[in-house]
């Protein structure tokens, strides 16, 4: 790269942060990638705020740029919903060591640890590309700092739909919704024995009055309908 | 030219400052003057005020179980609502409330044969009419069609917004993410989802959304916010809006089965073979006028999935018509004709 095209230091910081979530994608049981992600991040706003020479807010850039925000368009809301649904049931004076050293816990965090390394190859496939483009055609960066962020935002949207609809994808979607549901069902189980030996309704007993309320409401329904015709 | 550094960061801190200032006092939406006339168990029937008497049919506007009829009447300069009472129209609204753990046994047949009829039945008692125009939206657009087929008599005019009727419509395409994710799931995987809490979350439903939207979603709290933020009205429209995605009930847990079990992955409704109350829906029992909106641009329910009604109705009186807008932006785009469209269709009926 040429020293006067002013995108060089930032293509260095990007190529450098590059290589370290590669290596984390490639290899998942090292560091956290996303923490990875976050930094180079966070490198890039800063370079873009030192050479780009148009100083959008750096809050700005790096919500922009973050890989957790790209999540949150993407697989890592529902991933971080997901989790926060699943257990976010510490109730208050239940010991949950338990369940959360079951098979049922382990697999769920297995299966979500799959999931967000899917969306963590797309972050990255799409960085690649957006390096390669903008890269290759440093004349984008002469309007201004905002036609270079439309085009990350096309590639990130880009990406992010045909990572969403691919096989790998679903699966992993479905992994994590069937390792939760079974992790749930065995917490509320745990719940109920705990309710039950204590003398108090359970939840599998509440639901089994509502059930025969709603059963009811549809007969006096329909009594009704035969008396008024 | 884009705008200077300082201007964007005025703007950025105009954003936060406006926000914060509306975090104190949330905006409201839904203002738009009405009166409760029926209440069931947690399901409202409202009749909004007019001053002067209408020249239309009666409409009620059926909503769905996710999210809330409040988008139907946003905000006054996009609303629904008050675009069909200024044309002339007595306006209804259902308000299905905020179900609960104790609602998880709700089946769509308890709305359709229970609430919804009794609802119908209030509007014709109180007017002296046989029969009403259902205006339905998205899900509420399925229950209408359901009710419209099991009792005819009492719907004068069926008119349908964004409302998914084919859910495999889209196969092959790229448009659809629910009816793609849906379809990669097994039977089991939903019943086990559902049972295991009860109802389907609605902040599940609100998250499938917004992944739904990755270009939206990254920008609609920095780029987006700081883009309008040197324009009060743009601001509120747009915190209004977010007042309403955020507003988003569970969806009851049978009914939830039935929704997403017996339409999204067994596309039943199509088939003939969807039951309400024991008794199948037939399309071809459409004999009313039908106006079938669809958004061509609309990314939760494809085009196709809602235009396949016109292969299935029984009607000779069917019409289709498609805006210009997405899934939302068909209620509260400032281009949005749809007020205007029904009222010329109504008219003419």
């Amino acid at each position: 790269m040429s020293d006067h095209n002013p995108f060089a230091p930032l293509m260095q910081a990007w190529l450098d942060a590059q290589t370290k979530m590669m290596a984390h994608v490639r290899a998942p049981d090292g560091d956290d990638p996303w923490q990875a992600a976050s930094q180079m991040a966070l490198d890039w706003a800063k370079s873009m705020q030192g050479h780009a020479g148009e100083p959008i807010p750096q809050k700005v850039l790096r919500r922009m740029m973050d890989p957790a925000r790209f999540m949150y368009a993407g697989t890592d809301e529902m991933s971080r919903s997901l989790q926060q649904m699943f257990d976010g049931s510490d109730v208050a004076q239940i010991d949950t060591t338990a369940l959360k050293s079951s098979s049922e816990w382990l697999a769920l965090q297995a299966a979500l640890g799959t999931y967000r390394m899917i969306t963590a190859s797309a972050w990255t496939r799409a960085f690649e590309r957006f390096k390669s483009e903008v890269g290759t055609t440093p004349s984008v960066w002469q309007a201004g700092i905002e036609p270079v962020m439309d085009q990350w935002l096309d590639i990130a949207d880009e990406e992010l739909m045909k990572t969403q609809a691919s096989d790998a994808y679903l699966k992993a979607q479905r992994e994590v919704l069937r390792a939760g549901a079974a992790y749930k069902s065995q917490e509320q189980a745990a719940l109920d024995a705990w309710l039950g030996a204590r003398g108090l309704p359970t939840r599998a007993e509440i639901d089994a009055l509502h059930e025969t309320v709603a059963e009811l409401k549809r007969d006096i329904r329909a009594l009704k309908k035969a008396r008024e015709a | 030219m884009p705008p200077d550094g300082e201007a964007l960061a005025r703007r950025f801190s105009q954003a936060r400052e406006a926000v914060a200032a509306y975090a104190q006092d949330a905006p409201r939406i839904g203002q738009t003057s009405k009166t409760r006339i029926a209440a069931t168990d947690k399901t409202s029937l409202y009749r909004y005020d007019r001053d002067t008497p209408a020249r239309l049919p009666p409409v009620l506007i059926v909503y769905g179980l996710v999210g809330r009829q409040t988008i139907a009447d946003l905000e006054p300069e996009h609303s629904l609502v008050r675009d069909l009472l200024a044309r002339g129209a007595d306006v209804y609204m259902v308000d299905w409330g905020y179900p609960d753990r104790s609602d998880r046994f709700l089946l769509m047949d308890d709305y359709v044969d229970g609430y919804l009829d009794g609802f119908v039945g209030e509007i014709c008692a109180q007017l002296g009419v046989p029969s009403i125009t259902l205006v339905g939206i998205c899900e509420g657009g399925l229950l209408s069609t359901f009710y419209a087929a099991l009792h005819a008599e009492r719907v004068r005019n069926l008119i349908l917004t964004v409302t998914p009727i084919d859910f495999h419509a889209d196969c092959g395409g790229n448009e659809g993410f629910l009816n793609l994710w849906l379809r990669a799931l097994e039977v089991d995987d939903i019943e086990r989802l559902i049972d295991a809490f009860g109802n389907l979350p609605g902040g599940v439903m609100g998250a499938a959304f917004e992944m739904m939207s990755p270009r939206r979603s990254l920008t609609k709290y920095n780029l987006d916010l700081m883009e309008i933020a040197e324009s009060p009205e743009e601001l509120l429209r747009f915190l209004r809006m977010e007042t309403w995605l955020a507003d988003r009930p569970d969806h009851p847990g049978a009914a939830a089965k039935q929704f997403l079990i017996g339409l999204y992955k067994l596309n039943t409704l199509v088939a003939g073979t969807f039951e309400i109350s024991g008794r199948a829906v037939d399309l071809g029992a459409l004999h009313m006028p039908v106006l079938n909106v669809y958004a061509r641009k609309d990314h939760i329910v494809p085009p196709a999935c809602a235009k396949a009604l016109g292969a299935h109705v029984g009607s000779e009186d069917y019409t289709e018509l498609g805006l210009d807008h997405g899934h939302i932006g068909a209620f509260v785009s400032d281009k949005s004709r749809l007020g205007a469209e029904i009222a010329g269709w109504l008219e003419a009926r």
